[in-house]
């Protein structure tokens, strides 16, 4: 089972938070949503994994076509909340290293200023 | 000590598995994070028939037998779709930044990682692939 909220944080900046387990049975759920978003001209897709209990390649597929998609417009996957048996799936295929991952919200909300004052100079 | 379970080639069928090893894990007190390293190897490659493994539409069934032997697990998944040697596979690049990687092959290199050994043969025509994993 799989359940999902989207909560959407600034312009542009939505937090994902899906419930239960993320594979073969119920990844389109999720890639669904995410295509959405990203027609909705999403820029930065945070995961929150903290309700997440599972996941496996095929979940995996979805945040790599997330990543593929937010890069080529300059926007990022932000993944938070990893608890050890999805942080242990993400480390065997060496995912972390290209996606910034975030122990808080509130070390989100820091990075997330950042990206703002870095946009608001620009204009 | 050993327990079957046979799957129609549908991935709804995924569920009933996980379930028959969770049941089989509570039975053998075995930790809850070996199962779900088991249930996630299991995930991979049986997806992996049903979605890639016939030629044909028809119905089919997959067998999976689990199976402790002192502080190690055997799981043995057999199938009679196409000759198939998972073990055959090269792994993903996993050097590459994330986003400019091939999205296939992350699978079999997962329940590679997770499990102790895996062993392939062929048997009357049949793909019986054998993941060992030490429980302790």
């Amino acid at each position: 089972m799989l359940k999902i909220t989207v909560h959407e944080k600034t312009v542009g900046v939505f937090t994902v938070s899906p419930e239960g387990s993320i594979d073969t049975n119920t990844y389109t759920i999720l890639e669904n949503k995410i295509d959405s978003l990203l027609r909705n001209e999403a820029t930065v897709i945070v995961f929150d994994l903290s309700a997440v209990t599972f996941i496996s390649s095929a979940g995996i597929r979805v945040i790599l076509k997330a990543q593929k998609a937010l890069k080529q417009r300059k926007g990022k996957v932000v993944l938070m909340n990893l608890q050890p048996q999805v942080k242990k799936v993400f480390e065997i295929i060496n995912v972390l290293p290209s996606l910034s991952v975030f122990a808080s919200i509130e070390e989100l909300d820091q990075y997330l200023d950042h990206v703002q004052r870095k946009i608001t100079e620009k204009t | 000590m050993s327990s079957k379970v046979i799957l129609n080639n549908d991935i709804r069928e995924l569920q009933r598995l996980k379930q028959t090893i969770v049941e089989y894990g509570k039975a053998y007190q075995i930790p809850d994070a070996v199962i779900q390293d088991v249930n996630l190897a299991l995930e991979e490659m049986v997806s992996n028939i049903i979605l890639h493994g016939y030629e044909n539409t028809g119905p089919h069934q997959i067998e999976v037998r689990v199976k402790k032997k002192g502080d190690v697990l055997f799981l043995e998944i057999s199938d009679d779709g196409k000759p198939f040697n998972p073990l055959m596979v090269p792994s993903p690049d996993l050097d590459t930044p994330f986003e400019d990687r091939e999205i296939t092959g992350m699978g079999i290199h997962l329940a590679k990682a997770l499990m102790d050994e895996l062993d392939y043969r062929t048997e009357r025509g049949k793909n019986i692939l054998m993941l060992t994993k030490r429980i302790s």
